[in-house]
């Protein structure tokens, strides 16, 4: 079905190239992952395969490519569209119209399929992913994994016999991820699927094969799965790519039984503490009801919940980006909340944001290092000291002049968490800070998270991803419905079968 | 400002390139006359059609209702304190400073200005808060014979406005975090609109290169023709509609002359 002799891909402004001379061929009907490291060119194999690149995308393309018997290279975009389906990372970013029945109906228009077949094709489409009567719901009105399914719906409505997917669950949260497996599970022998993801431990097991490119895009292995796995291990863990926890060695994994439990926090005086909190925005529904808990000092705490729940509020509301609760009371590091201005409390607590270059002010990373110092008044000689401090500490040292927006996604973390401890934070907040990210990068995070904590700096974590909340965190809140369902250790939590499933956690 | 409000009310049943026709020629009315009393009659009956026809709530016509008086004000104000007063043979003098004096007479045409102001925003309100913003994508494209990529250009900005001003909300609290935001005075201000359009533009311009995939992948573009779900049919209704705003429109005009009240300076000698 899928045929690539010989393919190289080379970006314009790059040396090496993205792919580099992969040769290979996935039957019909078979479903394969397709594993790489970070810039190992999935999403450019991705691209090629589904006519982006060349005729979407530059690219100078050598080699040959056969999708379901056409050339993607050279075919117009229409016949290319009615073999190949691509699904993206963030479905609502794709969406081009305001309804589901319309963002469905956008792709069989592009194909010119008559009126009068459409309404018939929507509906099987919206059966076939589990959203029966969704029609007339307006986009912006689903959550996250009704999106990613509403998105999958457009494809399978064009009725390509290839499906291509790339990260198709990043932004999910567990149960979500589930529920789009399952729906993949049942599209699996009717066609040919490439499967780009990071959570390997929820699909390997719908995988018929398994490809994996190497950093530099070459092809490292193409097999059955476990034969795969088992070969490659070494290789699969040293670039940075997750690996079925099935086949993690206990070393050498990221699993969380593997990492020796971090010990319980010190009963003492809270960093931060609520109390009754309740929020709503005026006029809206409250958000936040009756919200009580006390975040100790020096512990590693996590937030959970599902979308919606009231986590990103409950953080902004500590750090008083918003007004003030409607009810209760929040004390940060003994203080009340009200009492305390933007200054004294970004010097206690710091906060990232999901989306580094949202907190980029300067243009180069030493002005970015040196900039709350600066806006603090810190004498001139203070400010170098500190800034080189951060640049070492944080492996910026050789990029101090380059522009923030430059950086590769690690270093632009990296960078966002430094600029947020500079002038001393006791405290800092992240969230959902690895969204998306692959394992060599979400680690780094967290083992420099991991280093802060020892050295006495309490981290809130809002996160969907257990395998942090078992590995790291001490203490665990659910929200749930803008209540507190829980407080207590993951691992009791992990035990609560009944709240995990509530809270779309497992 | 105004937003869609889905109903099945006759306005919204009315084909969209037709009402945006009828709100032309409104609007057309509403720049020809000068005095305050043909944009007042046009905008009381846009209200009420927006209301009784249009079966919008009270409370949102009251809400919706204040910009539209309020805005148009410091031009009133302006206009009436710079009108040429030497075209009058004895002008009110109500109030006098120096340069400066309000007559009567222009505040008349102060007033009628500002309501010919707030009476387009009249003819944006019937028509926004009325039109399923995809039925106008299509039906300009299909009524109006305008490019269906220029008619989805119009589809999608409906859709990455809001995601946008999400955005920017978003940034302008990371940037708070980092001790950004109380900054005073002018420069300073231009200075964090300058921090904040840069990630807002860099986010921006990336998620629009999404979408652009996603549509491309999805053969959006393929063949200058393409099918479409919805179809925007005229209708007989559709050519009442029009007739009654054209005969509206002249009715006023027809009744302000009769009384006396229509300033029309662009006839000569009238």
């Amino acid at each position: 079905m899928i045929q690539l002799k010989h393919l190289t891909v080379r970006y314009p402004n790059s040396a090496i190239p993205a792919l580099s001379d992969v040769s290979l061929a996935v039957d019909q009907g078979q479903t394969v992952l397709l594993l790489a490291p970070s810039g190992g060119g999935k999403s450019t194999l991705a691209q090629v395969l589904s006519g982006l690149i060349p005729q979407d995308i530059f690219a100078v393309v050598d080699g040959r490519v056969s999708v379901g018997g056409i050339d993607p290279l050279t075919a117009p975009p229409g016949q290319v569209a009615a073999q190949v389906g691509l699904l993206f990372q963030d479905p609502e970013a794709g969406f081009a119209t305001l309804t589901v029945e319309d963002e469905i109906a956008f792709g069989l228009e592009n194909l010119r399929v008559s009126p009068d077949q459409m309404a018939a094709r929507i509906q099987s489409s919206l059966d076939q992913v589990g959203l029966s009567g969704f029609n007339a719901r307006r986009l912006d009105s689903l959550s996250g994994g009704e999106s990613q399914r509403v998105a999958l719906a457009c494809l399978l409505a064009m009725s390509p016999p290839v499906l291509i997917l790339d990260e198709p669950t990043a932004n999910l949260d567990p149960a979500s991820t589930r529920e789009f497996f399952a729906t993949l599970a049942s599209l699996r022998p009717s066609h040919t699927i490439v499967l780009i993801e990071h959570k390997l431990d929820a699909c390997w097991h719908l995988a018929d094969g398994v490809i994996l490119l190497n950093a530099h895009g070459q092809l490292m292995a193409h097999g059955e799965p476990s034969h795969v796995f088992d070969e490659n291990r070494v290789e699969i863990l040293e670039s940075g790519i997750w690996l079925p926890a099935d086949f993690a060695d206990a070393a050498s994994s990221f699993a969380p039984v593997a990492e020796p439990m971090p010990p319980p926090p010190m009963p003492g005086l809270p960093a931060v503490h609520l109390e009754g909190v309740s929020f709503a925005f005026p006029g809206r529904p409250p958000i936040l009801q009756d919200v009580g808990l006390d975040i100790r000092r020096g512990s590693f705490f996590a937030l959970v919940g599902p979308n919606g729940s009231g986590k990103t509020t409950l953080a902004r509301l500590m750090m008083g980006l918003l007004p003030a609760p409607t009810r209760g009371e929040i004390h940060v590091f003994g203080d009340p909340l009200e009492k305390l201005s933007l200054a004294d409390l970004t010097e206690r607590v710091g906060f990232v944001f999901q989306n580094p270059e949202h907190q980029f002010v300067t243009d180069s990373v030493q002005d970015e290092l040196a900039f709350s110092l600066k806006a603090r008044r810190w004498p001139n000689i203070e400010v170098e000291k500190r800034v080189e401090e951060l640049l070492v500490r944080f492996e910026l040292v050789d990029k101090a002049t380059q522009n923030p927006f430059t950086l590769s996604q690690g270093q632009k973390r990296r960078l966002s968490v430094a600029t947020m401890l500079a002038v001393g934070q006791r405290m800092l907040i992240l969230d959902e800070p690895t969204l998306g990210q692959d394992r060599r990068t979400t680690s780094a995070l967290m083992g420099s998270m991991a280093g802060l904590n020892r050295q006495g700096v309490t981290i809130l974590i809002i996160t969907h991803d257990m395998r942090l909340v078992g590995g790291h965190a001490q203490q665990a809140a659910v929200l749930l419905d803008g209540r507190i369902a829980f407080v207590g250790s993951p691992q009791a939590l992990f035990r609560n079968a009944e709240l995990m499933h509530a809270a779309r956690l497992a | 400002m105004f937003t869609y409000l889905a109903s099945a009310s006759p306005l919204h049943r009315l084909n969209p390139s037709t009402k945006l026709l009828g709100m032309s020629v409104v609007a057309a009315g509403a720049t020809l006359a000068f005095d305050p009393f043909v944009p007042a009659s046009l905008l009381l009956g846009l209200w009420l059609t927006t209301w009784i026809l249009g079966r919008a709530p009270l409370s949102n016509m009251i809400r919706w209702s204040l910009p539209i008086l309020i805005l148009p004000l410091p031009l009133a104000f302006f206009t009436a304190l710079y009108t040429d007063l030497t075209r009058f043979n004895s002008p009110t003098i109500l109030w006098q400073w120096g340069p400066w004096s309000l007559a009567a007479e222009g505040i008349v045409i102060g007033i009628g200005l500002g309501l010919r102001v707030s009476c387009f925003m009249g003819t944006s309100l019937l028509f926004i808060t009325t039109t399923d913003p995809t039925d106008f994508a299509v039906s300009l494209i299909q009524n109006l014979k305008v490019p269906y990529r220029f008619g989805y250009g119009v589809l999608i900005s409906y859709r990455f406005l809001p995601l946008l001003r999400a955005e920017l909300e978003t940034i302008r609290l990371a940037q708070k975090v980092r001790g950004v935001g109380e900054r005073a005075g002018f420069i300073g201000r231009l200075r964090q609109l300058r921090r904040l359009a840069v990630p807002l533009l860099a986010s921006a311009i990336r998620q629009s290169e999404r979408a652009a995939l996603a549509m491309d992948a999805k053969a959006f573009g393929a063949g200058p023709q393409r099918t479409y779900f919805r179809q925007m049919r005229l209708r007989p209704r559709d050519g009442m509609f029009l007739i009654s705003a054209l005969v509206f429109v002249l009715g006023v005009y027809a009744v302000a002359i009769r009384l006396g009240l229509a300033n029309l300076q662009w006839i000569p000698g009238a």
